[in-house]
């Protein structure tokens, strides 16, 4: 079934539309909330609220719109909502040091897994704002265009870019610094760019 | 995997993960009890006693006043006409206290009805033979 009509359905209470909804987008919820997050279960938790409050609001959602947009900016804001009451909670949350030995560790082959990279950018994205971190994830990872993220985040494209490029800046140089193995030195014609 | 020349490509391959099929077991009823948990703390809860009496409630109260209507309304318009009966030069206007209203020459004796802003209303009912007055008399104060 085309998603314009599972959409459709779901705003008329149909559940097993819902269902099919929630498993088409449960992939792109999840691992946007995982890289606000910082971790699987609580992004899984994320996840989870995203899809019952898309239920809750599903019927103000009008065609024509991005559903992809609309869904995003629910994951964004519950997102950060989680990370930030639990660094409020535990705030050494916000930037763990202790990781860090593990991960150098974990790191001296040059090869690495997607798993072992998930892990480096968690380490180094606490540092990081939510927003920032939100607007990195979007552009950067998931690929969605400046326009696109500042649907999403409710933000001007200008303010969207700052958001990136100080990401780009604190995350490369951290990068550097504790994971240089990764980091290789870019060329001068690739730093111009 | 080589590191790529922009050490911030390294991230970009993080769209590719994909958790398992194994990963999403039990998602979906845990967001499907998360809807229908919301969906009945929506809905007003209302027990099946409750309901029973809410409907009875209702109905005495729709009962009450089919019967209020019956018994008070239309009977109180239907004896309106009978004010305009010979008798009524007897009878003081809807505003006139219960002093003015009975001219004791006139009318049987009674007791006094009190408050001077009681309304007295005198029907005359029967035929010539069994001819009797009825005194009505209103008024808000009166305890019956």
């Amino acid at each position: 079934m085309e998603e314009r009509e599972l959409i459709r359905r779901a705003q008329q209470g149909d559940l097993q539309a819902f269902e099919q909804l929630v498993r088409e987008w449960r992939d792109q919820v999840f691992r946007i909330a995982r890289q606000i997050v910082g971790e699987d279960e609580g992004a899984k938790d994320v996840a989870q609220m995203v899809f019952i409050r898309l239920w809750q609001v599903i019927r103000k959602y009008r065609e024509g719109g991005s559903f992809a947009a609309y869904l995003h900016r629910i994951t964004v804001n519950l997102a950060i909502d989680f990370h930030r009451q639990r660094s409020r909670r535990d705030p050494a949350e916000s930037w763990d040091p202790s990781g860090l030995d593990q991960m150098t560790s974990m790191s001296g082959s040059v090869e690495h897994s997607p798993g072992e990279v998930q892990r480096i950018f968690q380490i180094l994205a606490r540092k990081l704002s939510p927003r920032q971190r939100a607007a990195f994830v979007l552009r950067e990872i998931e690929g969605l265009a400046t326009e696109e993220v500042s649907e999403i985040l409710g933000m001007r494209q200008s303010t969207v870019r700052n958001h990136v490029r100080d990401a780009r800046r604190i995350l490369e140089e951290s990068l550097r610094r504790l994971f240089p193995e990764y980091a290789r030195v870019k060329k001068k014609e690739d730093s111009e760019k | 995997m080589t590191p790529p020349q922009d050490p911030l490509e390294l991230f970009r391959t993080l769209k590719e993960i994909r958790p398992s099929e194994e990963f999403w077991t039990g998602f979906w009823p845990s967001v499907r009890a998360g809807i229908r948990e919301l969906e009945m703390r929506r809905r007003p809860t209302l027990s099946p006693f409750g309901a029973l009496l809410l409907g009875s409630s209702a109905g005495i109260m729709v009962a009450a006043a089919v019967l209020a209507v019956g018994f008070l309304i239309v009977p109180a318009l239907t004896d309106r006409p009978l004010l305009n009966s010979p008798r009524e030069a007897l009878l003081p206007s809807a505003h006139g206290t219960a002093e003015q209203a009975v001219p004791h020459a006139v009318l049987p004796v009674m007791e006094n009805p009190g408050p001077p802003t009681a309304r007295v209303y005198t029907f005359h009912v029967g035929g010539k033979a069994d001819e009797t007055d009825v005194i009505l008399i209103v008024d808000e104060s009166l305890d019956i």
